[in-house]
């Protein structure tokens, strides 16, 4: 998951062409580390090219938690075409979960 | 590959993973299933311990990662995925996860309980967006802002204390008096002390407002009955936890809100399954009582998965291909000594014949279930069932009876 900041999020995220899986997440949170180990085991895999995976440290970056209104964790949003077109929220967001959002879009 | 194991304990935990430390100590093969890469269940959310005994401070994941160690330690396995439901399957249990399919002689379950919800207007909606149930994870999204926290009991007032290193104020709405809170005393004084923090009494939440994020709650005051829109940028909801026992409805006897119920042996309705923790019904739920029904559960199971093996092993078993007669004794009765001491005679003089003595002090369990009463007891058991049974002193006549069924089995063997 490439680490995304409010520096390079426009370029990431915003300018790119293929959707963009973002989680939020704090180093504390358990339930977000496991989410994140989570699709890093079994999302690459099965979406290659196709999909770009990223995550925010929210403790650094909450410009970007206000922009996008991300008070909980964790979080998972897709953007599509600059765009925001998902949002997870909540402790039961599991991967089969994020599966059925990114086919979707991709 | 058929996967058993002689104890799977469901949940990892504090009850579950101390329960994979004695059972596997005592060389049981023993597996933990928990759904979560890392275990500790609600332990792993709790910032700050300090009444666990012998550690004067430490933090619940430091606390869990020991002892899941501790648990490795000693063989215990521990599987990540999720149990969907248990079956019996003879003498057996059957344990359907989402990726397998498991075997073991005994099961303990520990899968502890999680926050409850209230089920107010506005809760789901603004979930993630203002509403929370965990302060560890959440609190940064509230670094000078404003926020309530719903509940009075340890964790409300813990998390309340927690979240004054972040936020700009808290408020903690209390349903009781002013001056009564449910927390432990020194919570209570550490919250009264903190200058960030504020208190509602006599009140409770009716409805969270706002447009994209949390912006107010309703508050109620239940002595007025007085409603007033609180502003605030989010609230905790801390009121308690509900039990992780929904895959097993209608299973395992349980009180209306879903505690498994346990006796002091922690073992539920069905035999050889038991459970452990936060999930059961029990008077104090804390790290140090999850440990403890943990250990008596593993040393339960233990002599459950003994008992009924060698039970199996020299009555049931045996019993489908010739009679087999079980005397059920206590040393502390003397008629059963005297009893014994004629067996071994009639053993001697009926070559072949198989008697098996349960000690009923030893074997409890055993003995209730066929229920023996008067000591001491002679049943005779043929293909696993009970078909002859005497008690009390047994007579001559009794003797003869017995050497009869016998010798219908001699005839038996020699056609």
């Amino acid at each position: 998951m490439i680490t995304i900041d409010t520096n390079n999020f426009k370029d990431e995220v915003l300018t790119t062409d293929v959707l963009v899986l973002i989680e939020f997440y704090s180093p504390k949170c358990e339930t977000c580390l496991d989410l994140m180990e989570d699709i890093e085991e079994e999302i690459p895999a099965k979406y290659g090219d196709q999909l770009k995976l990223g995550k925010i440290d929210i403790t650094e970056n909450q410009a970007l938690n206000l922009e996008f209104k991300v008070m909980g964790l964790p979080a998972v949003l897709l953007f599509k075409d600059g765009k925001k077109v998902s949002s997870m929220m909540g402790k039961s967001i599991n991967v089969e979960e994020i599966e059925e959002e990114i086919k979707k879009y991709c | 590959m058929v996967k058993e194991f002689d104890l799977m304990i469901v949940g990892g935990g504090p009850a579950g993973l101390t329960a994979g430390i004695y059972a596997s100590r005592s060389r049981l093969k023993t597996a933990i299933v928990e759904e979560k890469r890392k275990p500790g269940g609600q332990v792993a959310t709790t910032w700050e311990i300090e009444n666990y005994p012998g550690l004067l401070a430490t933090s619940g994941p430091e606390l869990m990662k020991s002892f899941s160690d501790h648990a490795q330690k000693f063989g215990c396995e521990i599987i990540r995925d999720k149990v969907l439901g248990i079956s019996i399957d003879g003498n057996k249990k059957c344990l359907k996860t989402k990726k397998d399919e498991y075997f073991a002689k005994s099961i303990i379950i520990a899968t502890g309980a999680q926050p409850r919800s209230l089920g107010i207007k506005g809760e789901s909606e603004f979930t993630g967006r203002g509403v929370a149930y965990c302060a560890i994870c959440d609190a940064d999204f509230y670094t000078d802002r404003n926020v309530i926290v719903l509940g009075n009991g340890d964790a409300a007032v813990e998390e309340a204390i927690y979240l004054t290193r972040y936020a700009r104020k808290v408020t903690i709405v209390v349903i009781h008096q002013e001056g009564k809170m449910d927390a432990t005393k020194v919570l209570q004084e550490k919250a009264y002390s903190n200058p960030k923090i504020d208190f509602i009494w006599n009140s409770i939440v009716l409805e969270i407002k706002g447009e994209d994020l949390v912006e107010q709650v309703v508050v109620k005051n239940i002595k007025t009955g007085e409603e007033e829109n609180v502003e605030t940028d989010g609230l905790f909801v801390l009121v308690g936890t509900i039990p992780n026992s929904d895959f097993l409805r209608g299973r395992l006897e349980m009180t209306e809100e879903g505690y498994i119920k346990t006796n002091e042996l922690m073992e539920t309705s069905i035999p050889g399954i038991f459970a452990a923790g936060d999930v059961t019904e029990k008077f104090l739920r804390q790290v140090v009582t999850s440990c403890a029904d943990g250990s008596i559960a593993a040393i339960a199971a233990e002599k459950y998965i003994e008992e009924e093996g060698s039970f199996y092993k020299d009555v049931l078993l045996p019993s489908q291909e010739r009679p087999v007669i079980v005397l059920f004794w206590s040393p502390k009765n003397k008629e059963s000594m005297k009893l014994i001491e004629e067996m071994e005679m009639f053993k001697n003089e009926n070559k072949g014949s198989r008697v098996v003595y349960i000690d009923t002090y030893k074997n409890l369990r055993i003995s209730e279930r066929y229920r023996v009463e008067t000591l001491p007891e002679v049943k005779v058991f043929e293909r696993g069932d009970v078909t002859t049974s005497f008690s009390g002193r047994i007579s001559g006549q009794e003797l003869s009876q017995l050497k009869k069924i016998l010798s219908k089995e001699e005839r038996g063997g020699s056609r």
